[in-house]
This record gives C-alpha cells, structure tokens and sequence, in this order.
C-alpha cells in the first residue's frame, strides 16, 4: 500500500541442493566441481575484507574437527568488478553448510540484500553446468554455458525437470539470469 | 529405457467434458430452435451447407491466407527430412510441406484428415530453431493432424457460428419494423395467434442464441486449449524428448519469457525494484479463460512433468 518492501533473502533452501544432488547425479550424470561461490553486491567498505577473514576463522575450526574435509575460502572478483567469495573443498554437505554461514550471518546483521546469488558448479562429461540459487527468491535455476554468450536452454530445462520434486525451481523463466564468465 | 507414456486421464476427461457441456448446450439451442421458429432452421441449413464447403477447402482457404506456398523435397531436403522421419515414426501418410514467408516463427497443420494434410512452417521458424527444435514443433502439428483436430474443432464450432448469425440477423431485422414482420406467416399466420406471438418467439430465439454462443465461447476456447495440450503430449511421445518442445515454445513465444542472456549481475539493479514478478497467466486466471492456446508457463510445466516420467 504505497510502502516499497524489497523480498526477504530465503537462505534456508539453499539446504534442498543435498537433496538434488542425489537425483542430478543420477540422472543428469552431474558430479559436484569441489567449490561454490557467492556473488555480493555493494557491500559497504572493508566488510567483505571482513566476511572473508570471519570466514576463514570459521572453517579453520572446522577444520580442526575433521580435517579430512577441508574447505577453504579465497576471494575473486570478476571481470564486471563484483566481488566473489570462493570456498573450495570435497565435501559438498559442508560446503553448503558453510553457504548457508556466510549468508545468515550477514542477514542477521541486516546485510541480506547484499547477497546476489551462490553459484553451484557441476561438471557433466566433458562440459560445466551451474546452478544458480537466487537470494531474493529463494529459487535454483540452471544455467548451461554453450560457447560464447550461448546457453543450451534444452539441457536448462531438461534439468529442471529432472530435479522439480527436490529443488525450489524459479518458475518465471525470463528470471533465469546467466553469469556469464562465472569464476567459480 | 523405454517406457510408453500411460494416458493422461484427467486431460481426456476434461476434453471429454468440454465436448458433452458444448453437446447439451447445442442440444437445448436446436430445442428451442424447433420449438419456436422454423425458418430459423432454413438458417441453420444454409450455414451448414457454408461449414461443410469450407471444411473441404479449409487447407486451401488457410494456406492462401498466410501466403504458404507448397515446396518440394528438392526444395526443402532437411524439412522433408524430418516430416519423412515423424511420419514413419507415427504411420501417418506423408502430408503436403508449405512454407511461409514471415520471419515471425510459427508452424500449422491444417486438413480436413490426414490424407490431405498440409503442415506449413514460416521462414521464420526455420531460422530460429534447431534441428531437434523443429522437429519437435513438427511432432505437435502432426499429432493435431493425428488428432483429427480441425475436424472436432469445426464440428464444435458449428453451432457456436449458427447462434452468432442468428444473434446479428435478429438484431438486424430488428431494426427495420419490427419483430412482427418476421418469419414465414406474417401477420396473424402460422396458427399461434398473430405478430405479438412471433415477436417474442423471435426475441427468444435471440436471447437463447446469445447464451448459447457466450457459453460456447469459453466451452471451445477450453476445448481448443485442451487439444494444445494433447498436441504437446503427442510431441512427446513421438520425439521422447518433451524438453526439445519446452526449449522451442520458449523460443518462439517471444522474448518476454524468454530464458535471457543479460547478465545477472547487470540486471541486479532492476532486480532489487521488482516487488513482485511480472504478471503473467496463472492457474485459472480469467484471461487464460478466453484464450485458445494455455499459457506458456501452464504448457513448459506440463512438459517438465512428461520429461521427469520419460526419465523416470
């Protein structure tokens, strides 16, 4: 009623991608590319200098109490100058787990809305394939890179339908923004 | 692993529907009909004599009407290709291929049966999709063709037409003198007591066709949906690979649902302002009620479903 309210950040679902990947796995031939990423926009000066180093004390501890699974955090930016945090590492349930860390503790602190997208790389054969998780609504869409600025919208779909049961899938289509050069 | 595709129940049974509400509304309409005024039926006649000319020359009529010209498999090898391999697939008798000059993408298939099918494609189309794109629109049109499409689709359509005709004639004839003047007995004849019983026996008439042809409105835009439906599902069997239609709808509906290729980072902007997504058709939204294809979003779901059984 006049009142602009931008959408509530939903970092909860990101949780549904350890489902999916039993279902992508098997029937979409995806294995997990050991890392994910998270894409910010504008957060404000010296607080991802921050987030990374809360980060990297946080998976240290990790680390410590089970070191077979180590993950760790590095950060990019790319090449349209948006800032990247990268954390690599086997374990794709401790990885999203660490997802999940980063994005709550800046949706506590009120920083929700700096949250762009996580990014969960795939390799399938011969050729990478994203999912993208968008924050603001809490959705995963597909994203399958075919060349230069080209995307194999069939495979997009395909996967969507593979995994409709396990993923909350973003329903608009015209949502389905690329990252093009994604650094993940 | 080969798996048939099972019925789709509740879509025959909503076709199924469709067909029967539109009979018993068409049944009522002839009741009153008969009751009434039976020069009204003379009108019925000559529509009748009118659909079942242009049901035989309906390929001819369309295809005119888009500017398709027929084209040879010298002409068009790689359509003739594919319309060749659908038929074997199918057993369906090869149809005759047009082409249309448009660069807007589209296909149609149009034929009063399949021996006398046509399936034409614009330029446009060609251009745009990819082989498996195309032959999955193909699968679409040939499984209306299989379908008998035009056939039910004019058959349902007959007396919506009769009931349009009857609703501008009698307000045509209204306006010059008079209800009185109408029908084949004039004043004081055919036995029921004069002009004022003709009168309203013609605003009845009137009345009745208006409901009959706004009933029917939605019944066949319904029906005519529900065979896009079927059509899709058709595709499906035919190609086994539902996701090649999706991506070719997709293409072709235009950009505005579309997949994009603008940056997610350079559309963030935007983003942030968007409150709630575009509007578009959702389930059992009033415009979707009167259009004759389902919504874009409404058919990519229904494909989403046909690919998780075929992968199942």
């Amino acid at each position: 009623m006049g009142r602009t309210r931008l959408p509530k950040p939903n970092e909860d679902n990101v949780f549904a991608m350890s489902t999916a990947l039993i279902t992508l796995e098997a029937s979409a031939s995806l294995k997990p590319a050991g890392r994910v990423g998270v894409v910010f926009k504008a957060l404000p000066a010296g607080r991802f200098d921050q987030l990374m180093k809360d980060t990297v004390d946080m998976l240290q501890v990790q680390d410590q109490t089970a070191p077979d699974d180590v993950l760790q955090a590095r950060e990019v930016k790319d090449d349209l100058g948006f800032a990247w945090m990268v954390v690599d590492g086997n374990d794709f349930e401790a990885l999203i787990a660490a997802l999940h860390g980063v994005a709550q503790g800046l949706i506590d602190e009120g920083l929700g809305d700096c949250l762009l997208a996580s990014v969960f790389p795939f390799t399938q054969d011969q050729r990478k394939i994203y999912w993208i998780y968008g924050y603001k609504q809490g959705t995963f869409y597909p994203f399958v890179p075919n060349g230069e600025r080209q995307r194999d919208n069939a495979e997009e779909m395909r996967l969507a339908a593979i995994v409709k049961d396990d993923l909350p899938i973003e329903p608009i289509l015209s949502s389905w923004f690329p990252l093009w050069g994604v650094p993940v | 692993m080969h798996r048939k595709l099972g019925a789709d129940a509740g879509l025959t049974v909503r076709m199924f529907l469709a067909l029967f509400l539109l009979a018993v509304v068409y049944l009522a309409f002839i009741g009153v009909l008969l009751l009434l005024h039976t020069a009204v039926a003379l009108i019925v006649v000559v529509v009748a004599v009118l659909l079942i000319a242009q049901y035989f020359f309906s390929d001819k009529i369309v295809l005119s009407s888009v500017h398709a010209h027929l084209v040879t498999a010298q002409q068009q090898p790689e359509l003739f290709d594919i319309v060749g391999r659908l038929c074997q697939i199918t057993g369906m008798p090869m149809p005759q291929v047009a082409v249309i000059p448009s660069p807007v993408p589209n296909a149609l298939a149009t034929g009063r049966n399949p021996k006398h099918a046509v399936m034409a494609v614009t330029t446009g189309i060609l251009d745009q999709l990819d082989p498996k794109e195309l032959e999955a629109v193909l699968a679409h049109e040939l499984s209306h063709v299989i379908h008998k499409d035009v056939k039910v689709m004019a058959m349902a359509s007959f007396f919506a037409t009769v009931a349009a005709l009857i609703v501008q004639s009698g307000m045509w004839f209204g306006m010059f003198g008079g209800f009185g003047m109408m029908g084949g007995g004039g004043y004081g004849g055919r036995g029921r007591g004069g002009g004022r019983n003709e009168g309203e026996g013609m605003i009845v008439i009137i009345l009745v066709a208006a409901v009959v042809w706004a009933i029917s409105f939605v019944l066949i835009r319904a029906l005519s949906r529900y065979r896009e439906y079927a059509a899709d599902r058709g595709s499906a069997i035919i190609t086994r690979e539902p996701a090649q239609l999706a991506s070719a709808l997709q293409k072709i509906s235009g950009t505005m649902t579309r997949i994009p290729s603008r940056d997610l980072r350079q559309v963030q902007a935007a983003n942030a302002l968007m409150i709630f997504p575009a509007v578009h058709m959702g389930k059992g939204s009033l415009a979707e009620m009167f259009s004759t294809h389902p919504s874009l979003e409404h058919r990519l779901a229904k494909l989403r479903e046909l690919e998780a059984q075929l992968s199942s």
